[in-house]
C-alpha cells in the first residue's frame, strides 16, 4: 500500500461519547452493576491482556487477495461476497476486536479503483454479487467510503448488495450525518445497502444510537447484528433474552452470535463453546424471544465462520482444550475463490474435499 | 455548500487517515486552526518556511501540528504529524471530518428544460436556468441564478458557482457591406472535463462552430471570461478577474494571475506563470513566466 504503514499498538481509545455515557451509567447504577461493567470491560484495556494464554492467534484469519502489487483492505474467504477495509481506523477501541493486530491504514482513492476493479474483473465477477464494506469503521470516512462506493458502481456494476459495518452508532452517533447519510440515499438506485452492527449488551443502546438506527430504516436501509458472546458482559440468558427482545423492538436483524475468537489478549472474554451452545439452546427454543430474531451460533475458525448445528463438533481433545469441526466448505472452492489461500496448520481436508479444523476452546 | 462541524476525534485518527505516525500524545481535536490563531485541541499546518511557534505553543493544549519537519518535543502541549504535505494533507483532513455538506437536491425555483440531461446526483440550486442541449455529469454542484444554455456538456464532480454564465453567445460580428456588424451565430459546444471549478460571476461563450474545451480540473475564479473556441488545458488555474479573449488554447498546469488578459488567437504552454494584470499579447513557449504590459520573460521554470 501507499504511504507509511505503522505496526498497530491496540491502545485504549474510548470516545468522548462513550466516556461520557460510561460516567453516567456509573453515577446512575454504580460501577458494580451489570450495565456500567457491560461498557467498561467492552472498551477499557484490562491487564488480563497481557496474560499469558493458549490463545496465540494474531488474526482471525488469513484471507488477504494479491491484486498486482501487493495491497491492504481487501480479503476473499467465500464464494458470493468480498471483504474490503478502506480503513482500519475506528472511533473507539473494542477489546476483543478482530482486526486489533491489523496495521493502522486508510486506503487512497487510487488503491480504492484497484479494488473495485478486481471485484469486476472476470474471474471475480463471475460468483461475487456483494461485498462487505469494514474496517476499522468505514463511517467516520464519509468521503472516502463514497469514493469507494462510486468506483464499485463504475467498475464492477456485479455488484448488487454492499454491506457497510460500523459500531459508530454506538461509539460516537453524532459524527453520522449528512455525508453518511447521503451516500445511502444517492447511490439507492444503483445497489442495495445493508447496515452490519454489533451489539453485545442492552447497555449500548443509548437514545442517540436508536435514533440513528432509526434513521437509516426511515431510508429503508436493513439493520442486522452480529453479536458476541463475552464472558462477564452477556454470557448469561437473562441479558441475552433482553438483548434480543431489545434489537428485535428497535427492528434489527439478527445475524450471528459468536463465540469469542480464540485471538491473543481475548482469553479473559471467551466462555467454552459448550456454555454459547447451551444459551443459544435456551435463547432460542424456549419461545423467550421472537422467532424473528433467532441468532446463528457461530465459530471463528481458522478456515472461516463455522455455524453449529448436529453434528459440526467432531471430537474434542480436552487435554489441548481443542474441538474438532467440521465445515461444508471445499478446499478447492476456497483456492478458486483465493488463489493466495493456504490451508492453515491446524485444518486438513476429509475425504470429501471438505474443509475440518481444530478451534480453540475458551474456560467458564 | 457546506457548513463547519467540531466532532470529537482523536489524533491518532487523523494519523490513521493519513498513513503516517502520531509524534507525542494523543489527544482529541476538535477544529481546524491557523498558524496565526490556534487554539486549544485544533490543528494546523507548518510549512517549511514558517517557524515554528514554540513559545506560543506554550500556552495552549493539545494542539496538533501537521508539518515536514522534525518538531522538539521539549513542550508537550502538542503533537504533531511528519509529512511531506502538510497543507494538502490539512486540505484533505477538513473535508473528511470537519465539514458537513449540504444534502444533494434540485431546488424548487430551478427551471431546468425537461430535454436536459442531468446525472445522478446533481444538485441545482435556486434560480439557475438548465436548456434543452445541456448535459451535467454525476455528482456536479450547480450553485444559485446560473444560466447554462446553448449546446453544453459537464463532466461529473463540478462546482459551478452562483450567477456564472456558461454557453453565453460568442461575441462575435462580421461586417456587411454598409460596415454593420452582423452576428455569427455560435452553433457549436462547450465541453467541460471533470472535477472543474467555474468560479462566481464568470462567463464561458459558446463556440463559434468547434467547440470550447475546459478540461479536466481546471480551476476558474470569480469574474472570469473565457472567450469562445477557447481550450483551457488541464489543472489550469485562472484567477479573478482574469480576460481571455476568443481562440486562446492555454497548456495544462498553467496559472493565470489575477486581472491578466490575454489576446486572442494566442497559444500560451504548458506550466505558465502569467503574473498579475499581464497583458499577453504574442505566444508564450511552456515553463515559462511572463509579467507586464506588453508581457515578457521574466524567468524560465
Amino acid at each position: 500500500m501507499a504511504g507509511e504503514k505503522q505496526q498497530r499498538e491496540f491502545i485504549e481509545k474510548i470516545s468522548p461519547f462513550l466516556r461520557e455515557k460510561i460516567e453516567e451509567i456509573k453515577i446512575k447504577k454504580g460501577e458494580n452493576s451489570e450495565d456500567y461493567q457491560a461498557l467498561y470491560l467492552q472498551y477499557a484495556i484490562s491487564g488480563k491482556e497481557k496474560e499469558q494464554s493458549t490463545e496465540k492467534n494474531v488474526r482471525h484469519w488469513e484471507a488477504d487477495v494479491d491484486i498486482e502489487s501487493h495491497i491492504h483492505g481487501i480479503e476473499r474467504l467465500y464464494s458470493k461476497s468480498v471483504v474490503i477495509e478502506p480503513t482500519m481506523v475506528c472511533a473507539a477501541h473494542c477489546r476483543y476486536c478482530l482486526r486489533a493486530n491489523y496495521d493502522i491504514f486508510t486506503l487512497k482513492e487510487d488503491e480504492l479503483i484497484n479494488i473495485a476493479k478486481f471485484c469486476g474483473s472476470d474471474n471475480t465477477k463471475r460468483q461475487v454479487n456483494e461485498v462487505l464494506i469494514t474496517g476499522g469503521d468505514p463511517l467516520i470516512v464519509p468521503k472516502r467510503l463514497n469514493y469507494l462506493v462510486e468506483v464499485l458502481i463504475e467498475y464492477a456494476p456485479n455488484i448488487k448488495i454492499i454491506r457497510i459495518a460500523t459500531r459508530l452508532p454506538h461509539h460516537d452517533p453524532s459524527r453520522i450525518d449528512n455525508n453518511v447519510f447521503e451516500i445511502f440515499k444517492k447511490h439507492k438506485d444503483k445497489v442495495d445497502f445493508e447496515l452490519a452492527t454489533q451489539i453485545n449488551h442492552p447497555a449500548e443502546l443509548f437514545p442517540e444510537t436508536i435514533e440513528i438506527f432509526d434513521k437509516f430504516r426511515k431510508m429503508g436501509v436493513p439493520i442486522y447484528s452480529q453479536n458476541i458472546l463475552l464472558k462477564g458482559i452477556n454470557d448469561n440468558i437473562k441479558t441475552l433474552v433482553c438483548l434480543y427482545n431489545k434489537i428485535r423492538e428497535i427492528g434489527i436483524e439478527p445475524h450471528y452470535l459468536f463465540h469469542c475468537v480464540p485471538m491473543r489478549g481475548m482469553h479473559h472474554f471467551r466462555t467454552t463453546v459448550e456454555k454459547g451452545l447451551r444459551l443459544a439452546r435456551e435463547l432460542t427454543n424456549s419461545g423467550k424471544i421472537s422467532g424473528r430474531i433467532k441468532p446463528m451460533y457461530a465459530l471463528m475458525t481458522d478456515i472461516g465462520k463455522i455455524t453449529l448445528y448436529e453434528g459440526t463438533i467432531l471430537e474434542k481433545n480436552k487435554e489441548r482444550n481443542e474441538i474438532f469441526v467440521q465445515s461444508a466448505y471445499k478446499y478447492e472452492d476456497r483456492l478458486k475463490n483465493n488463489t493466495n489461500w493456504k490451508l492453515p496448520k491446524t485444518a486438513e481436508i476429509d475425504e470429501n474435499g471438505y474443509l475440518r479444523t481444530w478451534y480453540l476452546d475458551g474456560e467458564d | 455548500m457546506y457548513k463547519l462541524k467540531s466532532p470529537d476525534i482523536h489524533a491518532s485518527e487523523i494519523a490513521g487517515f493519513l498513513n503516517h505516525d502520531l509524534k507525542g500524545e494523543d489527544f482529541i481535536i476538535r477544529i481546524p486552526s491557523s498558524i496565526k490563531n490556534f487554539q486549544d485541541n485544533s490543528f494546523f499546518y507548518l510549512l517549511d518556511t514558517d517557524k515554528f511557534p514554540i513559545e506560543r505553543l506554550k500556552n495552549y493544549k493539545n494542539i496538533l501540528v501537521l508539518t515536514s519537519k522534525n518538531l522538539d518535543r521539549s513542550v508537550e502541549n502538542f503533537s504533531y504529524i511528519k509529512t511531506n504535505s502538510p497543507k494538502l494533507d490539512l486540505i484533505r483532513i477538513i473535508n473528511e471530518f470537519f465539514i458537513e455538506y449540504e444534502v444533494t437536491q434540485i431546488a424548487s425555483t430551478a427551471k431546468i428544460h425537461k430535454d436536459a440531461k442531468i446525472g445522478r446526483n446533481v444538485s441545482i440550486g435556486g434560480n439557475t436556468v438548465i436548456g434543452p442541449e445541456v448535459t451535467i455529469g454525476t455528482n456536479t454542484k450547480i450553485l444559485n441564478n446560473v444560466v447554462i444554455t446553448s449546446r453544453v456538456e459537464i463532466g461529473k464532480d463540478c462546482i459551478i458557482k452562483d450567477n456564472s454564465t456558461i454557453g453565453s453567445e460568442g461575441y462575435d460580428f462580421e461586417l456587411d457591406e454598409k460596415g454593420n456588424p452582423i452576428h455569427f451565430p455560435h452553433i457549436g459546444k462547450i465541453i467541460i472535463g471533470n472535477n472543474v471549478w467555474i468560479g462566481a460571476n464568470s462567463s464561458i461563450e459558446s463556440a463559434k462552430i468547434d467547440n470550447t474545451i475546459i478540461n479536466d480540473y481546471v480551476k476558474i475564479d470569480d469574474l472570469v471570461q473565457i472567450g469562445y473556441d477557447c481550450e483551457i488545458g488541464s489543472s489550469c488555474m485562472i484567477t479573478a478577474g482574469v480576460i481571455v479573449s476568443r481562440n486562446v488554447k492555454i497548456g495544462e498546469k498553467t496559472l493565470i494571475a489575477p486581472n491578466a488578459s490575454i489576446r486572442d488567437n494566442i497559444e500560451i504552454g504548458k506550466n505558465v506563470t502569467v503574473g498579475m494584470g499581464a497583458v499577453v499579447v504574442k505566444n508564450i513557449e511552456d515553463n515559462a513566466v511572463y509579467v507586464g504590459n506588453p508581457a515578457y520573460l521574466l524567468k524560465t521554470k
